[in-house]
């Protein structure tokens, strides 16, 4: 796994060394940037927030979840791009600002972040420092 | 902007000083290996590149085996 972070001071970076958790410190506040969990192929109300089309009396039936009107008639003649449709939903990039380091186990590499950060478990993470 | 890879643990709680329960994730931060490093003057910006994991000497494609000329350890990517 590769990665690249932009650093402000390089000169005194040499090739092949590590960089371990201690350029945190705790209680410092950091960016999380990580693919989110995919959700698969979803309607319009879970992905996009849709309130779904009214009720189901005066014999409408199977519109409860459904997207609506996705544009007008003769004119445009068409459905413009990007008209929020159903579809593949999460693994995308997320990042998560003002985290708060709450511990650093140096020796383990471990770090304790407070709250949720994106992902699945064991997915991969940027922490970023501010 | 500078930073780390790491790997999600998962969560848990912890206790702070003050006796309140705090939720927070594990993640497992580094050790990671700078692979290469961008100059202002070679590259433009400046930025490291790092390496985090490790990974089969066999499943390592060409482009980045590449990466890792540099290094001594090169298919430990840590």
């Amino acid at each position: 796994m590769l990665r690249e972070f932009k650093f402000p001071e390089v000169a005194e970076f040499t090739v092949g060394t590590e960089l371990k958790a201690d350029i945190f410190s705790e209680g410092e506040r950091i960016k999380v940037r990580s693919k989110s969990k995919g959700k698969g192929f979803q309607g319009v109300m879970k992905r996009h927030g849709f309130g779904g089309v009214g009720g189901t009396t005066h014999g409408q039936s199977d519109r409860l979840r459904a997207p609506g009107s996705i544009g007008a008639s003769s004119y445009p003649s068409r459905v413009f791009k990007g008209q929020r449709m159903a579809g593949r939903k999460g693994f995308e990039n997320v990042t998560i600002s003002n985290l708060q380091v709450i511990k650093i186990f140096l020796d383990e590499n471990l770090i304790l972040i407070k709250g949720a950060v994106p992902g699945a478990i064991n997915s991969i993470v940027e922490l970023i420092k501010k | 902007m500078s930073g780390i890879i790491g790997r999600k643990i998962g969560m848990t709680s912890v206790f702070n000083a003050d006796g309140e329960s705090v939720p927070v994730t594990v993640i497992e931060a580094g050790p990671c290996r700078i692979v290469n490093v961008r100059t202002v003057e070679k590259d433009g910006y400046n930025a490291l590149q790092l390496g985090f994991g490790s990974k089969k000497v066999s499943r390592v494609n060409k482009p980045l085996a590449g990466q890792f000329k540099k290094i001594t350890c090169p298919f430990r990517l840590c």
